[in-house]
This record gives structure tokens, C-alpha cells and sequence, in this order.
């Protein structure tokens, strides 16, 4: 009983105690790092700017489309809680598009990207309000710098946010917190007046940011670059998204699509962006060899072509929940002694990627498999443009740290009598008749067994291994190459080890945006010289690419409307495919497809992906080459409604003025 | 202890109970709203998919913001929903049809009826049905017709194709999913309606299937077609049954000449 009184002793006490400490809280924090400080020195607007640094919505390695890795890996991935992507490519949006085989295989609803933009968004508002006050520490032009900084992060987000949702809520100022909910809950402003704002924030960040190239951080052409690319989505949103029918409140008032007429100035604005950055002398990392060049481009930074990278460290050294580390190596490669030692393979180029590229036929005029004398010939040869060879590994390939040999075959043909059509069925695993009949294919990888009383290998060791699961081997007949270490084996040890940079702008993905916005607006102005130009741009990346240059066609087939109802032309279409190329695992093609609104046709009601298995013909002791169905069978799919991502449900339970997009 | 262990168990108890004292201010769900879309063209209920379209409500004495929720449309036409609760509502059928302006109607305890009158894409006309059992594999041949009621400003037709059920079920989302990838049966015109093949009644030039049956089954079969617009519904045909008999036919004879 005498314990009980004790507690109630004790309680009293502490009600008193904690009644006293009541006065005189209204001080200022002692030992907080504010403004006041941070604000004074260019260090200090480093230490200010970093978080927002950080959650800038850069789809980089560590960028989830859809699956249990989805969202950016910042201090708040899925928007609540801490980053450290684990196995992000699981969720890659490579393989939403057909770019890969792997796990995630719709585009998906997304997820609520609201809290975090709006957050940085009030950091960004703030910065740009506060400094002035300190204005003296630093030259006129030194404030115009650090004010086109602002305004290029917050276009960032900005995009981020409008290229998911359409039109949005522009804040252009700091809100107090403790005002009454109705001054500081806004409706959303049109797509239109979105876009616009966008274009007003990276103009000014294109005329007054720094001139000093700093790969980590914007200056002025970073805003450039991403002017380029965001005009031109803000274009093909205006002049494609009509075709996809929708109705509701949301349309009717603007705040998901615009006119068609809109497209021009969206489009010029993107050509003029890369314009500005080809006469500030920036140019594709080129070389003698081709493919080192461009293996080199992706891998390092290379002062020529880079616009601004993303940088990483492992995670040895990096703060945890910093992100600044990947696993890209560790999640490409196929496991085994010098290359991935942990998961392996969880994306695998497609055929239909991969047949995007200048290389051999594998299939002749009558419909038969090309044969092969040796495997590495279908990319040791005069014909495979040299990108495709630094994209991917193929079957024969040495990979250049480790020295290992890829070693890769799907199986036997014990004959291939038939065309390559025979042996190819749209079932996962193309079974039918006819490989039942000829086809012989191991349970594991590395296999070797006798068929006929001869011993003949059957599978590779990094695959495929059929009886095995869709990681650490191979099923596709290739592996990806780009943007694996060339210099650095560390990332292959483990998870979040490898620290390749990450391109966010590149002057490779300028000459794309250049082409398709000169393409673009030489249909929309009839003027058939900007088109000419177009292709000129996109000789330029196939000459470094080493493939064969393209031929303008005067006179253009109409390809789109059969399919897509509305037109795409033989060029137009060339300089997409170019993207395509070039611009492989960067992990633009979603939202390219996106904006293109070709995705929901190209994947109707769900396609398979496909491979360039390799098998050897026994009796003629050739090799040959099938795009046939994978063994693990997924098929990619994307529906209409995908095209604006419907607005988060904690946004409107928040904000009652923020209207639904339609077609939910 | 044991005495301050009872007194502080009761206290609990009292202090839960308290809880239980306010009567819950809203009542229960229990307005009703049902109702029937017709094709105004022919003043029948409209041929439908179970579960396909339907009427959107939002509930705007609730909020300003409502989110919205569906009441699937039956095959026949109809819909029901006996769980709302009272307040005004805005009212919409989505599905196959040309679009129809939201309506605002109050929804209380007494039973509210609403009729929507809809003008559909397609009408799918003269489907025949014809089964060969004197085959190996039996196979029944499909046939039918399309015919627009309004024709400017039609989306594209995108697909055209049978349906095949074995139960009475039977549409697009209730079909016998083995026949769906296969490009012999459908078919996919991707055009605007004037360039639509048609015959001389302005009605679409037949599109004909043949599918293989099994023996020994019942289907239910049935025709649609869907335009490129928002929902992409199918339009139907009516739903026709065959009995695919358990031995096979004989060959017609031999002609004598």
C-alpha cells in the first residue's frame, strides 16, 4: 500500500513541475540551424539547399514505377517514410515499357507524390523570400544565381508533380501554417497556367544561373535541359491527349489537358532550350571506338556531354538515409564469380528493345533462322552499331572488369527443319508441336548432357536455367550493359554498393528533344526544313552510336492511324525509336510512351515480352536466334486512365477544392 | 491490493461504458435508388453486360468534393442500390452509349425510381448463329451486322467479336476467356464508322466467325462491338443458346451427281 502513496507522491510532483515550465518558452531555440545562418555564405545555402537537393524527383537508379519499391528513393520515399531503395529494379519502370523483363509490369495508379513536392515547394518559397535579407553577403549577380537555383528546383518538382496529375495547386509564395484552412487551401490552376509556370521559372533560371559547370548542381543549363525536355511533354500533352476521350469536370475546366493549338509554343519553347545549349558548346562524348565512347558517357563523368549528374557513394560512407547509393550492377548482372554476388538479372533486355538497333537478320527472306557459325557472331561483326553493344551484353561477350566470358544458350535444336515461326509460339515458354518435337532444354544453367549419344552443352552458366526463378540467371539471351561499372567492383559485392552517376541531363537526351521538337514543329508549321533539321540531330547521335546515318523522307507513310487513330509519320516515328536507343534504362520511355499516347494501344490487353534465345541446330552444328515468349511469361499492360494519375485522397481530404481527374 | 485492483477494474469499467451513452447521430443507410437505362431507339432496355457501366453517383449534400461511387448495371438494363444514405444526389449512367448529362435527384426513404433514356453507339443486328457437328471438332459460325443510330462524330470501332458463355451470363467480362487473344475471332476495324464496309441498307457488311464448340456443352452466345470512347463498353446482340450435341453428325450425303 505504502508503494501506491509513493506513486501518487510522485505524480503530484510532476504535475507541478511540468505546470512551472509553462513560463518563458516563447525564446529562440538555441543551437537550430536557421536561416539567419545558413542564408550568409555559399556554404551555408549548400547545407540549405541539400534536402531539397535530395528529393528532387529525379528517376534515377533508385526510382520505383510500380511494386514494392515504388517512388523516389529521397528522405520520404512513398511519401511518408525514410528512402534506401531495396532492389528497386524489382520495380523498375524499364520493365513497365517492354525495355526489360522484370517484376513490375503495368505503369500503375502511382502513388500520393503530394506531401513531399509541396514541402520542398515551401523550402524553396522560403529561400527565395529569405535571402534578400542577407543580401549583403553576396554580389547582385551572385543573388540572381541563387535565385534562378530556386526557381530551377521548383520547376522540378513542379514537373514532377504535373506530368502525373495535369493541372495543380501553383504556390509561388510561402503559406503561414497557423492561417485558417480557407486562405491557405487553393484549387488547382489549369494544366495550361501549369506549364507556363514552369516555363517562366526555367526561362529565368536559363538567364540568370550560374555559367560554372558543377556536375552536382544546377546552373543554367540544367534549366535548359530541363525546359527541353518538359516543353516537350507539355507539347505532346496538348496535341495528343485529345485523342484519348474523357469527360468530366476535370477536363471541361482544363485542369487535366488543353487545346491542340497549344502545342506550338510548348514545342518551340523545348527547341529553343536545346538550341541555347548547343552554342554553350556542349557535344556528345565521341572517339575513335565507339563503343568505349560511349560505354564512357554512361559510366563516367565526361565534361563534354554532361548537363547535370546525380553522384552516389557506397554505403560505407554514405549518412543511411541519404539513398546515395545503388544497386544497379548487383540487380543487372547475372550472379556468378566476378559479376553480381547478390540478386542478379531482376531486369533483362527485351526483343523488343533490343530488335529497336542496327544488327544482323536473324530471321532470312523465307522465314528461317539465320544460322550462326559461332554464337558471338550476331554481335562480332561489321553490322551491330557499336551502342548496341555497349547497351547490352550478349551471348560471347567478354565483360571488361571481371574478364568473364558471358556465357549464355537457351537450349538445343536437336534440328530446325521449319521456319523460325515454327518455333516460336505466343505461350509462355513458346511451347507447341513443333519444339516438343525438336527442342531440348536443361532444368539448370551450365548444363551439358547427351543427346543422341553425343555430348553437346545445352545451357549456359548464367543461363538460362529454367527450372529456376526469374533472378541471378538469364532468360532473355542478353544482359544489360549500359551504365554498368567499368572501373569499380565494389558494386558487384552487394546490395546499395555501386556508385556509377546518374546522368539527369545528358547532351545525348538533348539531341533527341531537339529532333522531335524540330520534327514537331515543322508539322505544325509546315515547314519542311526544320524537319530535314530534325534528322540531322538524330544523325548526330547515330554517328556517335556508330549505326548508319538516317535518310529524310520527303514523302513520309502514315503509321500511326491504323493504329493509334491519329498520325504518326515514318520519320516522326524514327526519331521516337531513336530516343528509344539511346536513351535505353534511362528511364524515360514510360512516360515518353506516356506522352506520346501511344501506351495503352501498343499493350492492350496485355502483350508477353519477348527474347533473342540463342540455341545451337545439333545436326548442322549452327547457332540460331528465336524471339520467342520467356519462360517467365509476364505481360505488360496499360490502361487509358493511366495517362493523368487520379489526385492522391489524402490531398483532397485536406483540400476539398481539389477536383478528381476523370476517367477513374 | 486485491481491493485496489477491483476499485480500479470498476473505474475502467465506468469509464468505458460512458462511451456507448451517445447515440450515433447519423441514421443507418437506407435509402433506396433503382432503376432501369432504356435504349431510346427502341425503347427496350439496353442490352448489357453484367456489371458493365452502370450509374455514378456523387453525393453532394455530403461534400463539395465527393468521391464518387458506382452501381454496376445488371445484363438486363437494371440497377439497384438499397444501402444509400438520404441527400441529394448527381446522377450519371457511363456506359455504351452516347454520353448523358449528370442529373441531380434527392434520394430519401422512400423508394426512388429513375429511368435514363440513352441513345447507344451500336446497335448489333441479325446475329445468326449456325453449328457444323460434322466435324472432328465442332464449330459454330457467327454472324452479325452493325448499324450506328447516330453517326457524326461516332468513335472509332475498335473491335468487333463473339461472345461464348456456359452460363447465362454471358459478355465480355463473362465469357470463356480461351477465345480472347485469338486473332481468328475478332475482329478489329480501328476506323470511323464511314469507312465501315456497309451494305445497302446502311447497316455494316456482316462480320462472320467461326469458333470451335465441344461437344456435350451448352453455350450461351452472343455478339458485341465497342467504340473508342471513354468507358469502352461493348454493345451487345441478343444472347442466343445452343445445345452442342454429344455425338457427332453425320456427313451429309454425297449429292447423287
Amino acid at each position: 500500500m505504502s508503494n501506491f502513496k509513493y506513486i501518487w507522491v510522485a505524480a503530484a510532483l510532476g504535475l507541478g513541475a511540468s505546470l512551472t515550465s509553462c513560463n518563458d518558452m516563447d525564446l529562440d531555440p538555441k543551437g537550430i540551424l536557421a536561416e539567419n545562418t545558413l542564408l550568409k555564405s555559399d556554404e551555408g545555402i549548400k547545407y540549405y539547399l541539400s534536402v531539397i537537393y535530395q528529393d528532387l524527383p529525379i528517376e534515377d537508379f533508385n526510382y520505383g514505377q510500380n511494386g514494392d519499391q515504388i517512388g523516389y528513393a529521397v528522405t520520404a520515399a512513398n511519401g511518408y517514410h525514410p528512402g534506401n531503395q531495396w532492389q528497386p529494379q524489382k520495380s523498375s519502370p524499364a520493365s513497365t515499357c517492354a525495355e526489360a523483363c522484370g517484376r513490375a509490369t503495368e505503369f500503375g495508379d502511382g502513388w500520393d507524390y503530394w506531401d513531399v513536392p509541396y514541402a520542398r515547394i515551401h523550402d524553396i518559397n522560403n529561400f527565395m523570400e529569405q535571402l534578400p535579407n542577407y543580401g549583403s553577403n553576396f554580389s547582385d549577380e551572385q543573388m540572381d544565381e541563387y535565385i534562378a537555383e530556386g526557381r530551377f528546383l521548383r520547376a522540378f518538382y513542379y514537373f514532377a508533380m504535373v506530368k502525373r496529375y495535369g493541372g495543380v495547386p501553383i504556390i509561388d509564395r510561402t503559406l503561414d501554417p497557423t492561417a485558417p484552412a480557407e486562405e491557405i487551401t487553393f484549387p488547382r490552376d489549369t494544366e495550361y497556367d501549369c506549364w507556363k509556370f514552369i516555363e517562366s521559372d526555367l526561362k529565368y533560371a536559363m538567364e540568370h544561373g550560374s555559367r560554372t559547370r558543377t556536375p552536382g548542381r544546377a546552373n543554367r543549363y540544367a534549366a535548359a535541359a530541363l525546359m527541353s525536355r518538359a516543353m516537350l511533354y507539355a507539347a505532346c500533352n496538348a496535341k495528343y491527349g485529345g485523342y484519348i476521350p474523357t469527360s468530366g469536370e476535370a477536363t471541361s475546366t482544363g485542369l487535366m489537358g488543353m487545346s491542340s493549338d497549344k502545342a506550338k509554343e510548348f514545342f518551340q519553347a523545348s527547341y529553343d532550350a536545346c538550341k541555347m545549349l548547343s552554342e554553350a558548346g556542349f557535344s556528345l562524348h565521341d572517339g575513335a571506338d565507339k563503343e568505349a565512347a560511349f560505354v564512357e558517357a554512361l559510366n563516367k563523368e565526361v565534361s563534354d556531354e554532361d548537363i547535370m549528374v546525380k553522384q552516389y557513394t557506397d554505403r560505407t560512407d554514405a549518412i543511411w538515409d541519404t539513398s546515395l547509393f545503388h544497386c544497379w550492377d548487383v540487380m543487372t548482372l547475372p550472379t556468378g564469380t566476378g559479376l553480381s554476388s547478390s540478386v542478379g538479372c531482376a531486369i533483362q533486355p527485351t526483343w523488343e528493345l533490343m530488335s529497336l538497333y542496327q544488327m544482323p537478320a536473324i530471321i532470312d527472306e523465307e522465314g528461317k533462322p539465320v544460322r550462326f557459325d559461332r554464337i558471338e557472331d550476331i554481335w562480332d561483326n561489321d553490322e551491330m552499331e557499336p551502342r548496341a553493344r555497349a547497351t547490352f551484353f550478349f551471348p560471347g561477350m567478354i565483360e571488361p572488369l571481371s574478364g568473364v566470358k558471358i556465357d549464355l544458350q537457351s537450349g538445343v535444336y536437336t534440328s530446325y527443319p521449319g521456319t523460325a515461326a515454327d518455333g516460336t509460339e505466343e505461350t509462355q515458354m513458346s511451347i507447341n508441336e513443333y519444339t516438343d518435337q525438336y527442342r531440348v532444354w536443361a532444368d539448370g544453367a551450365g548444363a551439358t548432357m547427351t543427346i543422341n549419344g553425343q555430348s553437346v552443352k545445352v545451357s549456359g552458366v548464367h543461363g538460362l536455367n529454367k527450372g529456376g526463378g526469374d533472378e541471378g540467371f538469364g532468360y532473355t539471351g542478353a544482359f544489360i550493359r549500359k551504365m554498368v561499372s567499368t572501373t569499380d567492383a565494389t558494386g558487384r559485392q552487394d546490395l546499395m554498393y555501386c556508385k556509377t552517376p546518374w546522368k539527369v541531363f545528358r547532351y545525348g537526351e538533348i539531341l533527341c528533344n531537339w529532333a522531335e521538337a524540330a520534327y514537331e514543329l515543322g508539322e505544325e508549321t509546315g515547314n519542311s526544313s526544320l524537319k530535314e533539321e530534325a534528322i540531322a540531330h538524330v544523325n548526330e547521335i547515330r554517328s556517335r552510336a556508330g549505326a548508319r546515318p538516317y535518310t529524310y523522307n520527303p514523302a513520309p507513310e502514315d503509321i500511326g492511324t491504323d493504329v493509334y487513330g491519329f498520325k504518326v509519320d515514318e520519320n516522326l516515328q524514327f526519331i521516337r525509336d531513336e530516343r528509344a536507343r539511346e536513351l535505353a534504362f534511362e528511364n524515360q520511355r514510360p512516360f515518353d510512351l506516356r506522352r506520346w499516347r501511344v501506351y495503352h494501344e501498343m499493350f492492350r490487353d496485355g502483350k508477353y515480352t519477348h527474347t533473342l534465345s540463342s540455341y545451337y541446330v545439333m545436326d548442322e552444328g549452327k547457332y540460331i536466334f528465336l524471339n520467342e515468349v520467356n519462360k517467365e511469361g509476364r505481360r505488360v499492360n496499360f490502361y487509358s486512365r493511366w495517362y493523368y494519375q487520379q489526385m492522391p485522397g489524402s490531398a483532397i481530404s485536406k483540400n476539398a477544392k481539389i477536383i478528381r481527374n476523370d476517367g477513374y | 491490493m486485491n481491493k485496489i485492483l477491483i476499485s480500479l477494474l470498476a473505474g475502467m469499467a465506468a469509464v468505458s461504458v460512458t462511451s456507448c451513452m451517445e447515440v450515433d447521430n447519423f441514421d443507418e443507410p437506407e435509402a433506396k435508388f433503382y432503376g432501369k437505362v432504356i435504349d431510346k431507339t427502341t425503347g427496350e432496355p439496353i442490352l448489357a453486360g453484367q456489371g458493365e457501366g452502370g450509374v455514378r453517383l456523387w453525393e453532394m449534400s455530403y461534400s463539395l468534393n465527393p468521391s464518387p461511387q458506382d452501381i454496376p448495371m445488371k445484363q438486363d438494363g437494371t440497377f439497384s442500390n438499397y444501402k444509400l444514405f438520404n441527400g441529394t444526389y448527381d446522377v450519371q449512367p457511363r456506359g455504351a452509349w452516347w454520353p448523358e448529362e449528370k442529373r441531380r435527384v434527392p434520394i430519401g426513404r422512400s423508394t426512388k425510381e429513375e429511368v435514363f433514356e440513352v441513345t447507344p453507339y451500336l446497335h448489333i443486328n441479325d446475329f445468326t448463329m449456325e453449328l457444323d457437328n460434322t466435324t472432328e471438332t465442332p464449330t459454330i459460325t457467327v454472324s452479325c451486322r452493325l448499324e450506328a443510330p447516330i453517326t457524326e462524330n461516332l468513335p472509332r470501332i475498335m473491335r468487333v467479336r463473339p461472345f461464348l458463355s456456359l452460363t447465362h451470363f454471358c459478355s465480355n467480362s463473362n465469357c470463356i476467356g480461351e477465345y480472347n487473344t485469338i486473332d481468328a475471332y475478332y475482329d478489329e476495324p480501328k476506323v470511323v464508322w464511314d469507312k465501315i464496309p456497309k451494305d445497302e441498307d446502311g447497316m455494316s457488311k456482316p462480320y462472320t466467325f467461326t469458333l470451335p464448340v465441344k461437344r456435350g456443352y451448352y453455350y450461351f452466345v452472343r455478339m458485341g462491338a465497342y467504340v473508342d470512347d471513354e468507358y469502352k463498353n461493348y454493345n451487345y446482340s441478343e444472347i442466343q443458346e445452343i445445345q452442342v450435341p454429344l455425338v457427332k453428325d453425320a456427313a451429309p450425303a454425297p449429292s447423287e451427281d
